[in-house]
């Protein structure tokens, strides 16, 4: 599609304005935060179109674009047809539901579009972002990713990856039921693997980096945490590498195994409870408190400000109450 | 610095693409994407443009300039998803500069990169990589079977950035370049970082090694000085950075940096002495653009070539 050699067409539509004859083709139509347009014109062509919180609602009529861009809009449906060539930015569409079969966009970028459910087939992006599609049941049968990125964090419905492709990057972080990554799947620079199904890393992906919620980390951190050092934990010089090593570590774990200081103990309804610190180089000291659960007696622990100096002080900080004389609970459950 | 954009790229000259051309000579010139601040275009946009051109699947080389039009704090990001989506109408690029800026556009150390990571596999034919601006830097673990030079410049190289290249699977790799920059702008390297490189366990067949603009010249002549890299290597480049007598006199005592074809250590802070002795060391060395220290409040300062 060449674009105007001579003179670049822009329409810019102002947020209560309607669109009734537009001279296709279009360069771009700039329409962020339009209130008044609803659909676009049947057999429109455009370079760009921008439509970020925008109220269209149904993109159809045989459009034609390089780009479209409706981030935050009203839309609930692109319907086939509609030829989409280079990206497809539909973030935090709420109501979206349906997309176009052989989309053929390289970049689709469906962040947090909370209503989706599935994808159409004979989608084949290099770019694919689904994080936050919570309703997304499954990826398509022939999807087809051509080497960039495939994001798929807390899409906790979804639990297998295609057989078949070739991503630089892999995030699956929050995937609790994706547990393998297929043979014929190959992830060329990094994975990301908290909180998801994923145990081990598979042969065919060794020597590629581990991220755990974005942070680099190795395969003991991710798999292994039981066999981290407490000498290894305290000396890690990066705080976000270091904070991740303590939660795989397990708060409680470190607590007894750094010989932390008590700065309070008292009892409640769930049994002791007790409010532990250790000083660490570079960052604000590890505090803790531990409180056991009424209901089930497990123990939990739980990170606090290191201001706190008494457990109610830290428990009422979890309950969201910064002044403790606020938190009285009458009944635990 | 750097202050002129470049004017030939991978032995050819470089042209802007402007948006509705119809036709681009392939073979004579390489195509440089770039837009001004108040552009309505996008360098991905041109990007588009360009891949649709017939004959355009014989690319060699593409450089990519100032990208952020009026969002300042734009990075790469979407330039590198482009570059990745019409990858497959460039099929033989052998060259990429990812960030052709100039000060005047944008200051070295304000430039934000992105994790370049999908670049790799998209361009499984790269001989040469340079990209200029360290923010955000990542290159991801890669294999490039092809590549002869890396070249990372910057005011501040991140750790990860440098580990990402120390780990490339680059078999064939010639020319490494690391502009290593300050802590100031998010250079956090140590000597330490570059322990694999020194005893010669990376790179076979490096033959440049350049680790410039560092602000810990002194610590890094001396870590390198007995390194077992350099009975590889024919030149070492130290320079823009911070060097003092302290890391010469180390350099100096090293029999296998008086070996070296070429020695590189403009921009320095050597007395005359020092610099007498290194003329007759025996490389060709290149001690041009001595630097005065700066005193402020008894403390001395010797800055870098590049930082912000």
């Amino acid at each position: 599609m060449p674009r105007h050699s001579t003179s670049p067409t822009r329409r810019v539509l102002q947020p209560h304005e309607t669109l009734v004859e537009v001279a296709s083709p279009l360069d771009r139509l700039d329409m962020p935060r339009n209130k008044a347009v609803r659909t676009l014109p049947d057999g429109l062509v455009c370079h760009r179109i921008l439509a970020s919180e925008s109220r269209l609602e149904t993109i159809g009529g045989g459009l034609r674009c390089r780009e479209l861009v409706v981030d935050g809009s009203a839309v609930t449906r692109i319907a086939d047809g509609v030829r989409i060539d280079y990206r497809l930015s539909a973030r935090g569409c709420h109501r979206l539901k349906a997309l176009p079969a052989s989309l053929r966009a390289g970049i689709v970028d469906l962040r947090d579009c909370l209503a989706l459910e599935e994808l159409p087939l004979g989608l084949s992006p290099a770019f694919l972002e689904l994080q936050g599609c919570t309703a997304l049941g499954r990826l398509p049968d022939d999807l087809a990713l051509r080497g960039g990125r495939l994001n798929l964090r807390d899409c906790a419905l979804i639990d297998a990856l295609p057989e078949r492709g070739i991503v630089a990057q892999l995030d699956i972080a929050g995937c609790g039921r994706i547990d393998r990554v297929p043979e014929g799947f190959r992830v060329t620079s990094w994975i990301d693997v908290a909180g998801s199904g994923v145990t081990a890393l598979p042969a065919h992906l060794d020597g590629i980096g581990l991220r755990w919620r974005g942070v680099p980390v190795d395969a003991r951190i991710a798999f292994r945490p039981h066999e981290l050092g407490i000498a290894e934990i305290l000396g890690e010089r990066n705080a976000e590498r270091r904070r991740v090593m303590l939660e795989r570590f397990g708060f409680e774990a470190f607590m007894t195994a750094a010989e932390a200081e008590e700065l309070d103990a008292d009892r409640d309804p769930g049994g002791e409870r007790r409010l532990l610190r250790v000083v660490l180089d570079n960052d604000e000291p590890l505090v803790c408190v531990s409180v056991g659960c009424p209901s089930t007696g497990r123990r939990y622990f739980l990170r606090v400000p290191p201001t706190m100096t008494t457990c109610h002080q830290a428990v009422a900080w979890t309950a969201g109450f910064d002044d403790p004389a606020d938190y009285a609970p009458l009944i635990e459950t | 610095m750097p202050y002129e954009n470049l004017t030939t790229f991978f032995g050819k000259p470089v042209e802007d693409v402007r948006s509705g051309m119809e036709t681009w000579d392939v073979t004579r010139v390489v195509p440089r994407f770039r837009i001004e601040y108040d552009s309505e275009d996008s360098v991905p946009m041109l990007l588009g443009d360009y891949a649709a051109l017939p004959g355009v699947e014989a690319t060699e080389a593409i450089v990519i300039g100032f990208w952020q039009g009026d969002d300042s704090e734009g990075s790469s990001q979407q330039v590198v998803e482009a570059l990745v989506t019409y990858s497959e109408r460039f099929p033989n690029l052998r060259a990429l500069f990812l960030g052709d800026i100039i000060s005047e556009e944008n200051e070295i150390s304000w430039i934000n990169q992105s994790d370049l990571s999908a670049l790799w596999p998209a361009f499984p034919n790269l001989e040469h990589m340079q990209v200029r601006g360290g923010n955000d830097l990542a290159l991801g673990r890669f294999e490039a079977p092809h590549l002869t030079a890396l070249i990372l410049e910057s005011g501040g190289l991140p750790r990860r950035a440098v580990r990402d290249a120390l780990a490339a699977g680059a078999p064939e790799l010639r020319h490494l370049e690391l502009w290593l920059g300050t802590e100031d702008y998010g250079g956090d390297t140590t000597p330490d970082d570059f322990a694999d490189l020194f005893a010669g366990r990376l790179f076979p067949k490096l033959e440049t090694l350049a680790l410039r603009d560092c602000a810990y010249a002194d610590d890094l002549a001396v870590a390198l000085a007995k390194a077992p890299v350099l009975e590889r290597i024919t030149t070492l480049d130290l320079s823009l950075g911070n060097l003092t007598d302290r890391g010469a006199e180390a350099l100096l005592a090293s029999p296998a940096v008086a070996r070296l074809s070429r020695l590189d250590l403009h921009h320095h802070f050597l007395t005359d002495a020092t610099v007498a002795r290194l003329e007759r060391l025996g490389p060709s060395v290149d001690l041009s653009d001595r630097q005065e220290e700066e005193e402020y409040g008894g403390t001395i300062y010797r800055s870098i070539a590049v930082s912000e």
